[in-house]
């Protein structure tokens, strides 16, 4: 793992109307790192996320991506998305659009690949992800963790420098959950920067380099999963993780 | 296929059934005193309507039912709606001679005379008109036209032929009229004619004018008149007081009588057969081409109508959309609900007359033009309607999907939201588009010929409600049957996805 810095999160606060939901959280991410952000529900660690592609505005403080300033404003938005891929709870495929065609249109759409580099790029990620023979099939016709491994896919087309995975397998029925996360820590092995908002705590020991306890408006605890997982300092933390383990 | 026709035809034949058989307490017309307490038939607007008009709610309980067409008003006596019809001489003769039940009453109900109007504000033409007149009269021309069509003897021996030396060099002579008054004026062969045909063309030869005639309904000419979508009116028209307030008349060029027209008990109709009548409705005189020609202009409102309408609705849509979803374009925002309110707060008819007697009132815009535009800015109001509603039925996260990869709201509008929307709003686009066909059947009231008027320009020909009428709903009906059908297979076609 290098050093270089690749996100980096200064004295981010968020409100919705008059209620903040995150206060005064730092974070840097180095490239090739892989974090998994753990908490109880409605503490803001999916809202966190989405700030990180800037799916959400923050209120105050900044993120720098590359050392860019990301929540300035005349920042092209659209370019730092294409270089943060980001996969959904509930997948969000496209249903009107085979599956390589929700592989390739954003690459294309977007002027980053000829129609042909594309094709032969999403034949490429669905191989990787095992769901080759489904090329030409509507998403409809998938299976929940099939599904996920398509939205994996679709992000992995862009080529991008970190993902942002926000509950991947909440949405999954339990014997579908495996094959997803066997393909989240392929990525990993290979060198991908992850940021993770997850409840399975198996991964987060496994997998991670680095668990974020998230509660009350931001980051509570941080360390290893050793650290985490085994000695866990707050009390807070040792409540969440005796419910969950 | 089979199945679904033969219902059709049943309830047809239901319908025809229960047409025939409501007959209502009727009472027999023979003097003018019977008209207090009777059912008084009359043409909308004219004469008789205000004359009748005299009698409505007196202590005999006299009623007066108005139609847009003397035609109609004349089916209603014979199938006992009405116990009488007042009307004008010379078209109640026309409209009795092929029914052998309905007698004209010897006693005339009043005098009158016919003129040409025109608007207030435009002296120079009366004048002008009133020295050609009185020069046709001078020297026989108006005899001679009048005797080309009444009269047993001289009928179709004297038209009036334009002199050779007419030259056209002050325009064109726009004339609104409702042909559907012989013989003043009636359809021939497709064209315009009768002696207010012939006599507005005498006139205008004088004048070195080009006749152009607007064939509209009979109420909206002194309105065409008066907005300056013609420069004359001639329909067989009486001058009032009450007319003469919004508008002008020349001398007078014929003196006509109002009589009634009742049934006879005691003669009985003898039937014409169906094929016979058949023949009479749609091939003799080539009538099938009123037809043919208003099912032309139908369909190229309603396409035209159908492409400009979704466009519109679409962008609205958008407007809307983007407003309710980031809070951008608030002014468009505005303009496009007002749009909204306006066009679907008000009826069709309405918008039509407005746009074209008002908003087109100046400029010199064609008809089917007018009407294009006055059906795609409605249709646009609804469709926008039902592609907000489509575009706001796409769970949320498609659109933050594609964002997330990179593409602008634009590019995840029209390559992600909008292709599913469509789908999903299909079977409601192809119930607007039903509906818009149906609604072009209003053109007639800018004058327009369309295919609901083509068949009432036959009715006014052969004072036979049935044939036409229904010849023209199975046009409709089979117009919406394709429509479906290609709605259909493009629904099926959009859902590949969801096996």
């Amino acid at each position: 793992m290098s050093n270089e810095i690749l996100i980096k999160v200064e004295n981010l606060s968020k409100s919705f109307g008059d209620n903040e939901v995150l206060s005064n959280v730092n974070l840097q991410i180095e490239k090739g790192e892989v974090i998994a952000i753990i908490g109880p529900s409605g503490c803001g660690k999916s809202t966190f996320i989405r700030t990180l592609n800037q799916l959400e505005e923050v209120t105050g403080g900044s993120i720098y991506l590359d050392g860019e300033d990301i929540t300035k404003k005349g920042v092209d938005i659209n370019n730092v998305r294409s270089r943060v891929g980001m996969v959904f709870q509930h997948f969000n495929l496209f249903p009107h659009l085979t599956i390589k065609k929700n592989l390739t249109l954003a690459p294309v759409k977007l002027g980053l690949m000829t129609q042909e580099e594309a094709d032969k790029k999403a034949d490429e990620l669905l191989e990787r992800v095992g769901l080759a023979e489904k090329a030409d099939a509507y998403p409809d016709s998938l299976s929940g963790g099939q599904k996920q491994r398509i939205a994996i896919a679709r992000s992995l087309a862009m080529n991008p420098e970190v993902m942002l995975f926000d509950e991947p397998t909440s949405a999954l029925d339990p014997e579908m959950v495996g094959e997803v996360l066997a393909l989240m820590k392929e990525l990993a092995d290979d060198g991908m920067t992850m940021v993770v908002v997850t409840h399975e705590m198996g991964f987060a020991k496994e997998v991670a380099d680095r668990v974020l306890f998230f509660d009350e408006k931001g980051i509570k605890e941080e360390g290893t999963p050793a650290e985490i997982f085994e000695f866990p300092q707050s009390q807070r933390l040792k409540d969440f993780l005796s419910k969950v383990l | 296929m089979k199945k679904k026709l033969s219902l059709i035809l049943l309830a047809l034949t239901a319908a025809l059934m229960i047409g025939c058989g409501a007959k209502e307490e009727t009472k027999q017309v023979k003097t003018l005193d019977d008209l207090e307490g009777a059912k008084i038939g009359v043409q909308l607007g004219t004469i008789g309507d205000i004359y009748a008009s005299d009698y409505e709610g007196d202590e005999a309980g006299t009623v007066v039912e108005r139609y847009n067409k003397i035609a109609d008003a004349v089916q209603a006596l014979k199938q006992g709606k009405v116990d009488c019809v007042i009307v004008d001489e010379q078209p109640a003769i026309a409209s009795t001679a092929n029914e052998s039940t309905l007698v004209i009453l010897d006693e005339p109900f009043a005098l009158e005379e016919y003129a040409i109007c025109i608007a207030k504000d435009n002296d120079e033409l009366l004048t002008k008109v009133n020295e050609a007149l009185s020069e046709l009269q001078a020297d026989g021309t108006v005899d001679q036209i009048i005797n080309n069509y009444i009269g047993d003897d001289t009928k179709g021996t004297c038209p009036y032929v334009s002199p050779d030396d007419v030259s056209y060099d002050n325009g064109t002579l726009v004339v609104a009229t409702n042909v559907a008054f012989p013989p003043y004026e009636y359809y021939d062969k497709g064209e315009p004619v009768g002696i207010d045909m012939e006599l507005i063309t005498a006139i205008a030869d004088k004048l070195g004018m080009q006749v152009k005639v607007e064939d509209i309904e009979f109420d909206s000419i002194i309105n065409a008149v008066d907005s300056h979508k013609a420069d004359v009116g001639i329909a067989g028209m009486t001058k009032t007081e009450e007319r003469l307030k919004s508008i002008n008349f020349s001398e007078s060029y014929v003196t006509s009588k109002q009589v009634i027209i009742a049934r006879d008990p005691s003669l009985s109709g003898d039937g014409i057969g169906f094929v016979d009548n058949l023949k009479r409705n749609f091939v003799d005189d080539d009538r099938w081409t009123f037809i043919l020609k208003g099912l032309g202009n139908t369909l190229i409102i309603a396409l035209c109508a159908v492409l400009a309408g979704m466009i519109l609705g679409f962008l609205v849509a958008i407007v809307r959309v983007t407003y309710d979803k980031t809070g951008g374009w608030a002014f468009l925002n505005t303009i496009c609900k007002l749009y909204l309110a306006i066009i679907r707060g008000t009826p069709m008819m309405i918008q039509l007359l407005i746009i074209y007697y008002v908003v087109f009132k100046s400029v010199s815009v064609p008809k089917l033009l007018v009407a294009i535009i006055a059906f795609s800015i409605n249709s646009g109001a609804y469709v926008a309607e039902i592609m907000r509603g489509g575009i706001m039925s796409i769970d949320g996260g498609q659109m933050e999907a594609g964002r997330s990869l990179g593409l602008n709201y634009k590019q995840t509008m029209t390559s992600i939201i909008l292709p599913q929307a469509v789908k999903n709003v299909l079977p409601a686009l192809g119930n607007e588009f039903i509906s818009l066909i149906k609604e072009t059947s209003i053109c007639g009231y800018i004058g327009l010929m369309d295919l609901t008027r083509g068949g009432d320009i036959i009715r006014s020909i052969t004072y036979e409600p049935f044939l036409p009428l229904v010849a023209v709903a199975l046009i409709y009906l089979l117009l919406v049957q394709l429509l479906n059908l290609g709605v259909g297979k493009l629904e099926k076609n959009l859902r590949k996805s969801e096996k």
